[in-house]
């Protein structure tokens, strides 16, 4: 691959997790089917609740500088229970691939090509990913900087021209819903898009200091989870108590903007976001799905990994959701669940026995 | 997928590489002149062959008539009068004593020091140098007996006067371009810049072509390590011939494949010395006036020479105007086709309306009417750069009113698309550095939008996006300052700060001279103004 041996800054590590925390954007209408208006309650819950579980990952690497997740699992867990752990999280950074392949084609089915079949989109949204994996993780990480401008402008522009379309008193009743439905919105904005940079642990041997990562890291994800808020109140002040109709909410409260008959309909800004943002999160578990591979069967190059690979995702993303409302299930219902071994009980216990067993043995940085 | 494309492009560059053949003249360069006129003389035609411009003139030596001696030269590199006045008639008239030293040989030095009144004479003792010198216009003098020749320069040769550049044109700032000779163009430079570090290394590329090529650099200033690196690649060009920089530039960039430059030309003196003075190099090649500097970053596109002679605010206003008329060239017959075939709902609904009218009739889908206006404006620009001037005008007339007006009465195109068309006409003129490669840009868009509408566009951006992140130029980065990001780069990228606030050298050039410029004190003229 080109440029492998390039490093990637911190300041390019921040918006490399920012783009790809925005890949999960869409989420934020599951949450305020959820929440309702007070979604943006459980933003900030959700973030308190993520920032320990960051900087556990953030540690472990931390303390095992220039290791990847799989190399560190290797250490802590012993050879052969370190690659049953490594197969699954593979088996994780794998299943999330294909489930965000899915989305994409079924936002762009479902929203502004309907006639279009779901395998086009995932078909030209995979070769171009396998170009960029080509390319290196370097590449995807100077890319992601102008996605995650462009997302930042975005949010700022659409909010600007909303201004006159919010209505604040759409927010009350305040604290309406219940501790439970709090505590698993949480869960869901916890494991599932802040918590899915474990997968940034794959790439550690291509940070260039290692020392200012749990900054980067809680750094990045505080400013996608402001993002997030910003679009939550802006969703829920122009839109009110219908944002628990609509399927996809920034998508309509942006359809909503009408500047003297001119500005309107620019609810295609929002799409390309979206898609610009999920092409990061895209590329990075696709790299790291087949960096992971290649590791694990030690193969020479990665790159005769990357079609082979590429075909089996797409493959398993056509066949994953039968429909979008099975998609939406899955969602609100079981893949925080599913995520949670991942996201929060490895990383943390990991980083337990790395402590107990006084891991690694030579040389190792103290926190 | 990627391994087969690596094959082919693996057999490429073996079918590509010159035949590694021995030239089978190369001894010639080795040989070493005889001491005897005649065999010297038999040895240059030898080599030279019947070539009606070449003129060797046999003589005998002033007052001493059994020496005899030949000029060789080639007609119309020469400068006549030096050769009569200041070789010949000396050699003729004054010559005869002390042309021999004590021990009865024939001393060359004598004649050099004695009686040729030019200020550029060599000794040569190689049959290949001798070739070389005669060839590049300088006139060769041999002497019977001696078995070293003299070189008198007398180079001149009819060239082209510094005229105002035709590409880059300003309205405010200097006129003068680059021409075709070497010589004019590293004067022009001196000009500019008048420092001893100031450095111009020569070197000769081409195998039958001979040509002169020259890195310009500022010692001091110059990226480390670069000039280095542009010597190791100009050593590894193979091949015959050099006849433009474009030669140059093909051997030596960084991604041969790309649809992108990566070296960087002006036709400019005043743009080449502004790039030398942010440590770029630049290679000038005999016979181009196009001036080649590297490394090259993508921004430079965007920027001209006016830039910074013009006040801040309006170069900046205008360099939006060039980014801006860069997408929409390469983008707005895409838009419109996915607009008007997915995205209908998109278009404010008045003017919807209008637009369906305008449409009615029109017997074909979007993208194939905006390929063929597509493909006729690029018929009407390959034409206009070659048609003859004044059929030029014709042509103008026809393509506009053929296709601007016939087209839309005949119900063929859209009006629509016209418009669409010639603004993207008028801005494909507006960045001329990356002519090239917006104009493989929109088709590929284009196509994309046809297929799979903003889906598509978004897909090709993001591709393009990738592909550009992971270029690089002689070590830099192409898209630097915007990604990797730079907060000095960015005082003269999207916005050009005043000039007195771009205290350092753009970052990615970074040497130990960093510093151009001393911040401006405006205070004494700002209380200069409060007492009056």
């Amino acid at each position: 691959m080109n440029g492998i041996n390039e490093k990637i800054k911190a300041s390019q590590l921040t918006f490399l997790i920012i783009s790809f925390i925005q890949g999960s954007v869409l989420l934020i209408s599951l949450v305020d089917d959820i929440t309702k208006q007070d979604s943006w309650m459980s933003m900030v819950s959700g973030f308190v609740v993520s920032v320990p579980f960051i900087l556990s990952y953030a540690f472990l690497a931390k303390r095992f500088p220039g290791k990847n997740l799989i190399e560190i699992n290797d250490i802590i867990y012993g050879n052969t229970i370190g690659k049953i752990v490594s197969i699954f999280y593979l088996l994780f950074f794998l299943l999330l691939l294909a489930f965000n392949f899915g989305d994409i084609a079924d936002f762009f089915n479902g929203y502004i090509m309907p006639e279009t079949p779901k395998m086009v989109f995932i078909v030209v949204f995979a070769l171009i990913c396998a170009f960029a994996v080509k390319r290196g993780i370097a590449a995807i990480a100077k890319a992601s900087l102008l996605t995650a401008i462009f997302t930042i402008a975005a949010v700022i522009f659409t909010t600007i021209l909303l201004i006159g379309e919010m209505d604040f008193s759409n927010f009350q009743p305040m604290f309406e819903s219940s501790a439970k439905e709090y505590l698993q919105v949480s869960h869901i904005m916890f494991c599932l898009p802040f918590g899915e940079i474990i997968a940034l642990l794959m790439i550690t041997q291509h940070m260039k200091n290692d020392k200012k990562l749990p900054r980067t890291m809680v750094w990045g994800t505080g400013i996608s989870a402001l993002i997030f808020l910003a679009i939550v109140v802006r969703d829920t002040a122009v839109l009110g108590a219908s944002i628990t109709i609509f399927s996809e909410t920034s998508y309509q409260a942006v359809r909503m903007i009408d500047i003297g008959e001119f500005l309107t309909r620019i609810e295609l800004l929002v799409a390309l976001n979206y898609t610009a943002s999920l092409f990061i999160k895209i590329c990075v578990l696709y790299f790291v799905t087949v960096t992971g591979v290649s590791q694990l069967v030690r193969a020479k190059s990665s790159t005769p990994l990357i079609l082979s690979l590429g075909s089996i995702v797409i493959v398993l993303a056509m066949v994953s959701f039968g429909s979008t409302i099975y998609r939406n299930e899955w969602g609100y219902k079981y893949a925080a669940l599913f995520a949670t071994p991942f996201t929060a009980i490895l990383p943390p216990l990991s980083l337990l026995i790395a402590k107990i067993r006084k891991l690694p043995n030579t040389g190792g940085v103290r926190q | 997928m990627f391994g087969y494309i690596k094959k082919i492009r693996r057999y490429l560059s073996t079918k590509n590489q010159p035949d590694s053949k021995k030239e089978p003249k190369k001894a010639a360069a080795k040989l070493s002149l005889f001491g005897s006129l005649d065999k010297n003389l038999a040895l240059f035609k030898e080599y030279l062959g019947e070539s009606s411009d070449v003129i060797v003139k046999e003589f005998r030596l002033g007052g001493d008539a059994r020496t005899r001696g030949a000029l060789l030269m080639i007609d119309g590199l020469v400068n006549n009068e030096i050769v009569d006045l200041a070789i010949l008639k000396p050699l003729m008239y004054d010559t005869g004593f002390k042309l021999k030293t004590d021990s009865g040989a024939l001393d060359i030095d004598s004649i050099s020091k004695g009686f040729l009144s030019s200020h550029e004479v060599n000794k040569l003792s190689a049959v290949g140098e001798m070739l070389h010198d005669v060839l590049s216009g300088n006139t060769v003098l041999l002497v019977d007996g001696a078995k070293e020749a003299l070189s008198v320069g007398t180079r001149k040769w009819e060239k082209r006067g510094i005229e105002s550049p035709q590409t880059e044109t300003v309205v405010r700032g200097p006129r003068e371009g680059f021409t075709e000779t070497l010589r004019i163009n590293t004067s022009l430079l001196r000009r500019k810049i008048k420092n001893p570090n100031l450095r111009l290394e020569a070197l000769k590329v081409g195998r039958q072509t001979k040509t002169d090529v020259c890195i310009v650099y500022i010692k001091d200033i110059v990226k480390p390590g670069l000039v280095e690196e542009i010597k190791i690649r100009m050593a590894e060009i193979k091949t015959d011939s050099i006849l433009d920089s474009g030669y140059i530039e093909a051997y030596i960039e960084d991604a041969p494949y790309s649809i992108f430059s990566t070296v960087g030309n002006s036709e400019r003196p005043d743009t080449i010395a502004g790039r030398l003075l942010e440590g770029h190099a630049a290679i000038i090649v005999d016979g181009s006036p196009f001036v080649l500097t590297v490394p090259m970053v993508f921004i430079e596109s965007f920027q001209t020479a006016e830039d910074y002679y013009i006040r801040p605010y309006y170069a900046t206003s205008l360099r939006a105007i060039r980014l801006f008329c860069y997408f929409i060239t390469i983008l707005a017959p895409a838009l419109y086709v996915a607009l008007t075939t997915f995205h209908q709902e998109l278009i404010p609904t008045q003017l919807l309306f209008t637009m369906t009218a305008g449409l009615s009739g029109v017997p074909f889908p979007a993208l194939v009417e905006a390929l063929i206006m597509v493909v006729m404006f690029d018929i009407l620009k390959e034409a206009g750069v070659r048609l003859p001037k004044p059929i030029g005008s014709a042509v103008s007339i026809v393509g506009a009113l053929v296709i601007g007006q016939s087209a839309v009465t005949a119900g063929l195109i859209g009006p629509f698309m016209i418009i669409v068309v010639s603004i993207t006409a008028i801005a494909n003129f507006v960045v001329p550095a990356q002519s090239d490669s917006i104009s493989l840009l929109r088709y590929f868009f284009l196509i994309l939008a046809g297929l799979l509408g903003g889906f598509g566009i978004t897909a090709g951006a993001l591709f393009v996006l990738v592909y550009l992140v992971s270029l690089k130029s002689f070590g830099v980065q192409y898209l630097s300052p915007i990604t990797p990001l730079s907060r000095q780069g960015m005082k003269d990228c999207f916005v050009r700060m005043p000039l007195w606030s771009m205290i350092k050298r753009p970052f990615m050039m970074t040497g130990k001279n960093n510093i151009r410029r001393e911040p401006l004190d405006v205070s004494r003229r700002q209380k200069g103004e409060k007492d009056a």
